[in-house]
């Protein structure tokens, strides 16, 4: 039964038995979508003992009520599923943008579980409710940019789809599914798909989302467009002085940067400039993101041909390139990213980079390959650990000493130290095709420690960015928001992709106003200033509560972590304030039902607390540990020697002390009402949460605190 | 050729016969080659002449007759000038003093007018050394007509001293020296040297000091604001980012 | 009002009316092959290159000149959530009366899956005479005052002939409604396109920048 809001059903495919069935959704509702019911599923359905790539594994890829409902920046879904590849391999999740959330959606459903095991390779066909598993043979072997284009061909038109590439087809931990616009979910999901023999799945709906109140729905819509919204990452003053505009952001770490006499020189018809975006000019807000120039200046503008994004969202924060260099070297010269593929490319290049045609184009140019190399053969960069994995171990000696010298030997390094854009690909091919020793960097960097010997000391390199001994780096963390940043940080087993609290303070705006909207909210001393923090304090593990439960509404809902919370406006009319209500209006207006911020928080909090629960779980199964704040929050050394002429809360340093930093993990603990000695969530917090049962699954395995 | 690789059937509908300009694409691929040389030399119809050579078409919706006519009300002088300010400010430009002069002999008095009419309230200026300049400040930031009028006076050692010590002051921040590349200064490297130059042998700028950060970029800052250490910091962790050195 | 202002007042729509005539003759028609004027170009938000290479479309409408841009469309359907919500009172790519989804992914070797990005929203041509409503064998689909066709519900059948008959598939059949579904110029898409690449210019501003140009 279609309700307002969600579809109403959920798709279950069995790869083994090929059974295609549909279920309600309903039973799921305080689980509300996306992550919630990709939580509840595994949880129920997943013994957390599975390896990931036995049958009994499962994908539970989830949308949720405001996705494709026409909410701004509602376009993302979110899959959760086992971490084949990090410390206790417990629960992860991959998040995806573009428009095929939107499709599933208007097909009919709330979420598609794929489980079981094929016996040959298939892909999956959603059309409404036509639902089969359809022979994949003719693309497996194949990049996802050929993959994605025959099926769309084959199926015809309005069809989207999703791949995994040879990455995920050869079990590479570090793989990801993608589809040709760029948009990429990772966390190793590639490689779950590649067990199940499933290259991925193509889906058209010409359903729609049901809305209780169009007309409140279309407001509150056009209210944020007009009022809330700012630049990419919801920065809320531009990065170049606009004449319309109080401030901008002399720094070059604010992500509003269209700009007059900014553009794309390669659109239809020669250039657009990106001029002024004004408060209030919808038909602007378009121009407002311009993450070509974000990342690698003016030169972007040359190869620009349009800026990209998700279904919904009027932040185009992909850059569409035609980079024509690469044409020389045989490589794909069309470029659509936004994030680490088309950003950190460089790392591979350890003796560094040479320009091409014009001044400080290299970066750009490499770039351009490795993001068509790591998209096309599915390749997932743990947010630039495998990268600097490499990078470290090609510059520390270690890969001389572990690879066989003739496969060190037959490794074409001419090509990485003349900065060709061929050793690009030639490395994301070798890793992607497990070919050799040196692909043992697509295990992930906690089993390559293992694999390679490298100890834990390695972890505590600062280069290297290691946010805990799990396996995974930091994501927007201390340097940004101290403490606060830091202990959201640590609660995930993948980067933590919470953007609540980056997106204030590298937003440009002067510290006194955004210091005074967040301690309004959240009190005094809440807020530290740029690059000069202070002791740890109550409210400050307050925010971090607000951001990491927060996070997880997002990919619930689903929305935007990059834009959403609306935080902050650039509103002069409005003090630069954001608001913290529209999320539940929203609801309100799709579904039908009275939603308050307060029932957000509790159905965030939910969710939350099964990720710290399935995560105690796991790492009593996997580690045999008791004691989640020792054996899964130890933060590596890095974080608290770095900057040896500073002293911790001194002016100009973000460097973290020890002592403090436990005093930061209690107060967060006890705000989130978990055991202060284990970090596990006690009976009475998920009792209060409808949590009970997971209660007393805690206690039967003796992890439940006292 | 409009949607014609994409659109069959557009064409085909259509009364080409009517249309004499209407070229296919493969008919001006032709063409094009034919003549190569001709084609260029020949110069393209304006459209609204072309417009003016086409037939009538049979118009159905007679959307006059269904209008209803709206009264107009006259505007006053210092109503006229109030939207010529609020149009330049709305493309982003100060209006000075001597322009208007130049163009308007009892600027004064209108200036009066304007400064007693309720409804142009937000018109406002600001004093440079070298003008006074109105802006509308419903279209135009305090802020920016700050920066707009250090622009317009073209002293570029006071615009960047003044600049930095209010970023440092507001944000705070170290300002890069490519923020002066941007709009609305578009200095070039050799003017942003140049009054670089100027700034260090002047007294009232001794508070303008210059680092430069791991990757070579190079910032200003002023110590009324910042200690060079915090300003290091600040710079570095900008260039450093999130991912290392950008 | 004085009669002179009154006077005025019909001499000026009077001009807008000449301009609306005029325009309607190219309607949806290329531009190609013409030179247009700095303050017209300025006006549609275009240049003159992107005229010339035929991405830019005028369309006259009874408000105004629709001016599509498909350089500037960055395919993230809010049109059609604009439209749906404003029309249907839901959400929806396939049943939306202006079209983008079905010329995002592969239209003909363009879109995002064939490595290109061109796309663009296809609108309602708003023909003059009517491709949809003469073949309508219920008379279902009428013109209003303004000259907009509009799609009678309670007539209409769902039968679908609309959709046939209209050489761009514009109207839909609503799968769950089981009625056409047509554009009729409420100008939702066209107000919440967030980079301008679907605009409207009213036509007292098109026709003050055509006299601008013939002063010139």
């Amino acid at each position: 039964m279609a309700t307002y809001g969600w579809s109403g059903k959920i798709l279950r495919v069995n790869f083994t038995t090929n059974s295609i069935k549909t279920e309600d959704t309903s039973k799921y509702k305080d689980y509300i979508g996306g992550m919630g019911i990709g939580y509840k599923i595994i949880y129920d359905e997943v013994p957390l003992e599975t390896h990931p790539y036995d049958e009994a594994s499962k994908v539970v890829l989830a949308m949720g009520p405001l996705t494709g409902s026409g909410v701004p920046c509602s376009g993302r879904l979110n899959m959760s599923f086992l971490s084949s590849w990090t410390k206790g391999y417990s629960i992860v999740d991959a998040h995806m943008g573009g428009h095929i959330a939107h499709a599933i959606k208007y097909a009919g459903y709330d979420a598609v579980i794929f489980e079981g095991k094929a016996s040959k390779p298939v892909y999956l066909k959603i059309d409404d409710d036509k639902v089969t598993i359809e022979d994949a043979s003719h693309i497996w072997g194949k990049g996802t940019f050929e993959a994605n284009r025959i099926l769309v061909e084959e199926n015809g038109e309005s069809f989207d789809a999703a791949t995994i590439g040879q990455a995920g087809e050869n079990l590479v931990n570090m793989s990801c599914m993608i589809t040709s616009v760029g948009n990429s979910g990772g966390a190793g999901v590639g490689a779950i798909f590649g067990s199940k023999k499933v290259k991925g799945f193509v889906a058209r709906g010409t359903g729609s989302v049901k809305i209780a109140d169009p007309k409140e729905l279309k407001e509150v819509s056009d209210y944020m467009l007009r009022e809330l919204v700012g630049g990419n990452n919801n920065h809320n003053v531009p990065a170049v002085p606009q004449s319309w505009a109080e401030y901008s952001a002399p720094s070059g770490t604010n992500r509003w940067s269209g700009a007059p006499g900014r553009g794309w020189q390669k659109a239809e018809g020669g250039f657009v400039d990106m001029g002024e975006q004004p408060v209030g000019d919808i038909d602007k807000i378009g121009y407002r993101a311009h993450k070509g120039y974000f990342d690698h200046g003016a030169i972007a503008d040359k190869y620009m041909v349009k800026v990209g994004g998700c279904s919904s969202c009027p932040i185009r924060c992909y850059a569409q390139y035609d980079i024509d260099p690469l044409a020389e070297y045989d490589l794909p010269t069309k470029v659509s990213n936004t994030c680490m593929p088309i950003i950190y490319q460089g790392a591979w290049y350890p003796e560094g980079l040479k320009d091409f045609v014009d001044e400080g184009d290299a970066n750009l140019v490499i770039c351009g390959a490795g993001s068509r190399a790591v998209d096309d053969y599915g390749l997932w960069d743990n947010y630039g650990n495998i990268q600097r994995d490499f990078n470290y171990c090609y510059t520390s000696g270690i890969l001389k000493e572990k690879l066989p010298a003739e496969e060190y030997n037959s490794i074409p390094w001419d090509l990485m130290k003349e900065g060709d854009p061929r050793w690009v690909v030639e490395i994301v091919r070798r890793i992607s095709m497990k070919e050799g020793e040196i692909s043992k960097l697509g295990l992930g960097t906690y089993l390559l420690v293992k694999e390679w010997n490298l100890g834990k000391e390695y972890l505590d390199v600062e280069y290297l960015q290691n946010v805990t001994y799990n396996g995974y780096p930091k994501h927007h963390s201390s340097e940004d928001v101290w403490q606060t940043g830091l202990l959201y940080n640590i609660m995930y087993n993948r980067d933590c992709m919470i953007h609540h609290m980056t997106n204030v303070i590298q937003s440009g705006s002067p510290y006194e106003l955004y210091k005074k909207i967040l301690e309004d909210e959240f009190g005094e001393g809440a807020v530290d200033k740029p690059k000069h923090y202070t002791p740890m304090n109550r409210n400050k593990a307050k925010l971090a509560k607000w951001a990491f439960i927060g996070k997880q509404w997002h990919d619930m809902a689903t929305l935007c972590n990059w834009m959403y919370p609306m935080t902050l406006s650039p509103s002069k009319k409005r003090g630069y304030k954001g608001d913290h209500d529209l999320d539940a209006k929203y609801m309100t207006a799709v579904t039908g039902e009275k939603w308050s911020r307060k029932d957000i928080d509790l159905a965030s909090e939910r969710v939350s607390n099964m990720l710290r629960v399935m995560t105690a779980i796991s790492f009593n199964i996997h580690e045999g540990s008791k004691n989640l704040r020792k054996d899964h929050d130890t933060i590596p050394a890095w974080v608290f020697d770095k900057e040896p002429d500073f002293k911790p809360f001194e002016a100009g340093t973000v460097k973290m002390d020890r002592e403090d930093m436990e005093t930061a993990k209690t107060m967060f603990y006890e705000e989130m009402g978990w055991d202060v000695e284990t970090g596990i969530p006690t009976r009475k917090t998920l009792e209060r949460l409808g949590l009970g049962y997971m209660a007393d699954d805690l206690e039967k395995r003796g992890l439940l605190p006292a | 050729m409009l949607f014609g690789r994409r659109k069959e059937g557009f064409t085909k509908v259509e009364k080409v016969t009517e249309f004499p300009k209407e070229i296919n694409e493969d008919i001006l691929k032709e063409k094009e080659k034919l003549s190569n040389i001709e084609s260029k030399e020949q110069e393209k119809p304006d459209l609204l002449d072309y417009l003016d050579e086409l037939e009538d078409v049979e118009d159905l919706d007679n959307s006059l007759e269904n209008q209803d006519i709206e009264e107009a009300e006259e505007k006053t002088e210092a109503e006229l000038l109030a939207e010529f300010i609020r149009i330049r400010s709305k493309g982003a430009y100060l209006t000075s003093k001597s322009s208007l002069e130049k163009e308007e002999p009892k600027l004064e008095e209108l200036l009066d007018n304007l400064s007693k009419d309720e409804g142009c309230q937000d018109i406002v200026y600001i004093k440079g050394d070298k003008d006074v300049y109105y802006y509308s400040n419903e279209f135009m930031s305090d802020n920016y007509a700050m920066i707009a009028m250090l622009v317009e006076d073209k002293d570029m050692p006071r615009t960047i001293a003044e600049m930095v010590r209010w970023n440092g002051k507001t944000y705070p921040c170290a300002t890069p020296l490519y923020y002066f590349k941007n709009s609305p200064y578009f200095y070039t490297d050799a003017q942003i040297e140049r009054a670089l130059g100027r700034i260090r042998h002047k007294e009232e700028y001794s508070d303008i000091c210059e680092l430069t950060t791991g990757n070579n970029v190079r910032y200003l800052y002023s110590t009324i604001h910042m200690s060079e250490k915090y300003a290091r910091a600040l710079a570095e962790g900008v260039e450093y980012g999130e991912y290392g050195y950008r | 009002m004085s009669e002179m202002k009154k006077q005025n007042k019909f001499d000026q729509m009077l001009g807008q009316e000449m301009t609306r005539r005029k325009f309607m003759k190219i309607s949806g028609k290329s531009l190609a092959g013409l030179t247009i004027s700095a303050s017209l170009l300025s006006l549609f938000g275009c240049t003159q290159e992107q005229v010339d290479n035929g991405s830019v479309t005028l369309w006259t409408t009874p408000t105004g000149l629709l001016v599509v841009n498909e350089a500037k469309c960055t395919g993230c359907q809010r049109c059609e959530i604009n439209c749906t919500i404003v029309n249907d009172g839901c959400v929806s790519s396939y049943i939306s009366r202006v079209k983008v989804t079905r010329n995002l992914m592969n239209n003909k070797g363009h879109g995002t899956y064939q490595n290109d990005w061109v796309y663009f929203p296809d609108t309602c041509r708003q023909c003059e005479d009517p491709w949809c409503g003469n073949a309508c064998p219920e008379e279902a689909i009428y013109a209003d005052k303004n000259g907009v066709k509009h799609v009678d519900e309670k007539k209409c059948i769902g039968c679908g002939a609309c959709v046939e008959a209209c050489p761009w598939h514009m109207p839909t059949i609503n799968p769950e409604t089981k009625k056409s579904s047509k554009c009729i110029l409420c100008g939702a898409c066209i107000s919440g396109c967030v980079t301008g690449a679907l605009s409207k210019v009213p036509w007292d501003e098109v026709t003050a920048a055509a006299q601008k140009t013939r002063k010139q």
